[in-house]
């Protein structure tokens, strides 16, 4: 019967987050222009760009602190009102966003206490945490006594506290060396998937975009007034799991590698 | 070592204080030997009470103090986190601030009469300042970046105050507790120079008008030894309330 047909089609879920033809301005400077995008469920989702292109602008729109100028930004379908409880995020700056006067384990315990998680709970979801993020032996450790990869993981775990749908990460990998930064994505990559969240990773590195992406987004820096801030769409289709070798050999790694450097060297145009 | 040469200075000026008053310079009326000095703080220690006007001085500065904290710290954090009560607030602060504590006795008297009260609010008042100035500054330093995580952890207010606005300013309030502890003391002394309550800034008076100099010295040394123990007690609790700053 049409009528069920009808039904069975209403019922497909909406996208777990959505940008439709949202502007925002900060003073005269129009920083994102016609965007719509959409973000699935299980997604990860790179954005890439040149500096100024309102990367983290299009991040910090989800989180409900910035509201767009024109459009809507919808999660569920629902427009984005606020900081949600299952949504969480990543800074870069990780010796910042930390509380230095709690131990890693409070640290992880400030999201849990935040979402009203019961005391006799709190330090058993604490230790499966701090296992996920390799932190065990440091949970009573002060921040300023880990290593930057680890006090970005004590973040990541605090995010992950959240039990979040959606995960924003705000170039988190970007003041850390290479091979902690390997190290991490690896992590990163496992960890998003075994919890079925979905993700947006913002990051000035195309390799790492790629290596993580399921699409890449980018932007382009100051979109005139008919034209939208994404410049372009990459579907990576690199098969997982992702191996730090066997990945980054693959002809279709290459290729978009190619491709999006091309793209950033012509300017974002 | 270095705890050699503080004392070694120690012993330097009460060598100097010895030969002053041996050598006749000052009037022995005035200026009692060190010995002097010693020994009518043991016998009124011993034999007085000079002891009970210690605790009755400590009770004054103590009490003062603490009220001085509460109100410090509580209407500092609620200035600190928010910006309307401090565009309200902070031009009353900054005339009020300056007022010298003695110079508002009259106030508290015409307000309490002679009474252990105004004495209180005496002290309260002038120790006030040092915590709730501290305490403004503790909040205004929190990191920016702490403010999102605590907006996209949604936390209360109360719960930021508690969990990271205090804790933040917590180093900034100590400092500032430290300092009101020593206005406080002085305050309890005027305080009861002024009003005739029991307690060692009295006795001192009287020592003083009936020019008994060594019980005069005996009862500074004593002012003196509450100050030392005082600090050392509060820089004792800074070092466990901050210890995670060592491990920076």
């Amino acid at each position: 019967m049409p009528a069920m047909l009808n039904i069975v089609q209403t019922a497909s879920p909406p996208p777990l987050a959505s940008f439709s033809g949202v502007a925002l301005d900060f003073g005269a400077r129009r920083v994102l222009n016609r965007l719509d995008l959409e973000i699935g469920h299980r997604e990860v989702v790179c954005v890439i760009g040149p500096t100024g292109c309102g990367k983290t602008t299009l991040l910090r729109l989800l989180t409900g602190l910035l509201k767009p100028t024109e459009g809507m930004v919808m999660r569920n379908g629902e427009p984005v009102a606020g900081p949600a409880a299952d949504v969480a995020i990543v800074f870069q700056d990780y010796a910042r966003a930390l509380l230095p006067w709690r131990t890693v384990a409070g640290n992880i315990s400030l999201a849990l206490e935040a979402g009203q998680v019961p005391r006799s709970e709190r330090q058993q979801r604490i230790d499966v945490l701090l296992r996920k993020v390799g932190l065990s032996a440091h949970a009573e450790k002060y921040p300023g006594q880990l290593s930057g990869g680890m006090q970005q993981r004590v973040q990541i775990a605090r995010a992950l506290a959240q039990e979040p749908k959606l995960l924003l990460m705000d170039e988190p990998f970007g003041a850390l060396d290479a091979m902690t930064r390997q190290g991490l994505q690896d992590e990163m990559l496992k960890l998003v998937i075994e919890s079925g969240t979905s993700m947006l990773f913002i990051t000035h590195d195309l390799d790492e975009a790629i290596y993580l992406g399921d699409r890449i987004v980018a932007l382009r820096t100051g979109p005139k007034p008919d034209q939208s801030s994404v410049a372009r769409v990459f579907d990576v289709n690199l098969p997982r799991p992702r191996d730090q070798l066997a990945t980054r050999e693959q002809p279709r790694f290459l290729e978009l590698r190619r491709a999006a450097f091309s793209f950033i060297q012509e300017g974002g145009a | 070592m270095r705890w050699i040469k503080g004392i070694a200075v120690v012993a330097a000026l009460l060598c100097l204080w010895q030969a002053m008053a041996a050598s006749g310079f000052v009037s022995r009326v005035f200026l009692p030997s060190p010995i002097a000095a010693s020994q009518a703080l043991l016998n009124g220690l011993t034999h007085g009470n000079l002891g009970l006007l210690t605790l009755n001085t400590i009770e004054h500065m103590t009490y003062g103090w603490l009220l001085a904290c509460l109100i410090g710290i509580g209407l500092g954090s609620l200035i600190g986190i928010s910006s309307t009560l401090r565009a309200w607030l902070m031009p009353t602060l900054e005339v009020l601030r300056p007022l010298p504590a003695s110079s508002m006795v009259p106030v508290f008297i015409g307000l309490f009469g002679f009474t252990p009260n105004m004495v209180l609010a005496v002290i309260a008042f002038g120790s006030l300042w040092p915590v709730l100035l501290a305490t403004i500054h503790g909040f205004a330093s929190i990191e920016p970046r702490l403010n999102e995580v605590g907006r996209m952890l949604r936390l209360s207010r109360a719960a930021f105050i508690w969990k990271i606005g205090l804790p933040n300013a917590l180093p900034d309030a100590l400092a500032g507790m430290r300092l009101a502890l020593t206005v406080a003391l002085i305050l309890a002394i005027v305080g009861e120079m002024l009003t005739s309550q029991q307690g060692l800034g009295r006795a001192i008076l009287f020592a003083a008008r009936s020019f008994r100099s060594a019980d005069l010295f005996a009862g500074v040394m004593l002012l003196g030894l509450i100050g030392l123990c005082c600090n050392a007690l509060l820089a004792a609790v800074e070092r466990r309330a901050l210890s995670w700053q060592n491990h920076r």
